[in-house]
């Protein structure tokens, strides 16, 4: 039971559409990260564009596993070229509406591989292209995470309003 | 000249946040995610669109075996 939930990174409100979001020099004081996140991409070629997760700068020895649903139509993937956390919010979707992410990572401070876990949920007027998805993810790293950096997979970018949060957990 | 992508860094030790201009290798991992992305996109639309095919496919020897579209429905 967590008995610290605190925002250790200042909740990022983007003004102007940006490529990419980084929370740098992350102590290594709280047990796990949550990170909250609502964003829309400016990508205009797919239904849903990959949010991409790069940690400590480092693009090696990561990996995804995720469950997605694009509207009743099921699926798998997973994929270490460019491992997501989730298919967020494009340009393509309902004007003006924003996916959600919620990731948890465990342990980051900590020696051993790093290891999370994200669901997301897009927004969209339409019955049959929604898209949900409940990602893992992996870090073959044993490195103290010290950044994190958010990212789209098709090279588009954050749209104005998007927010990401980090928040600490400290358990014990 | 075209206006190069930027990124809002938040520095967690200060609280400070500014935007910067991405670096070239930036730029360039950039570029190698969107098209691993592009390639992963098209696998996974491909395979969607093969698994519609095949249960199409499926129905239509069902229905041809004489079973009512009620009946070919209720198999899920």
């Amino acid at each position: 039971m967590a008995n610290t939930f605190q925002q250790i990174g200042t909740t990022q409100t983007v003004s102007t559409a940006v490529a990419s979001i980084a929370f740098t020099a992350i102590p290594a004081t709280y047990t796990d990260l949550v990170v909250y996140i609502s964003c829309r991409t400016s990508d205009s070629s797919y239904g849903s564009a990959g949010l991409n997760l790069l940690i400590n700068g480092v693009s090696t020895d990561r990996i995804h596993y995720r469950l997605y649903a694009v509207g009743s139509s099921p699926g798998a993937d997973t994929n270490t070229g460019a491992p997501i956390l989730a298919g967020t919010n494009t340009d393509n979707l309902t004007a003006n509406a924003f996916g959600n992410t919620t990731m948890y990572l465990q342990n980051y401070a900590g020696n051993q591989y790093k290891s999370w876990r994200t669901d997301n949920a897009n927004a969209n007027n339409s019955t049959s292209n929604i898209e949900t998805d409940y990602c893992s993810g992996r870090w073959a790293s044993t490195a103290a995470i010290t950044s994190l950096t958010f990212s789209v997979s098709s090279a588009s970018n954050f749209m104005t309003h998007s927010t990401f949060s980090l928040y600490g957990i400290l358990k014990y | 000249m075209s206006e190069k992508p930027t990124k809002i860094v938040v520095d967690c030790s200060t609280g400070e946040t500014s935007i910067i201009e991405l670096t070239a290798e930036e730029i360039a991992q950039r570029e190698v995610d969107a098209a691993a992305y592009a390639i992963e996109a098209a696998e996974r639309e491909a395979a969607e669109e093969a698994k519609a095919n095949a249960k199409l496919s499926a129905q239509a020897k069902l229905a041809a075996l004489g079973l009512s579209s009620e009946e070919i429905a209720a198999l899920g």
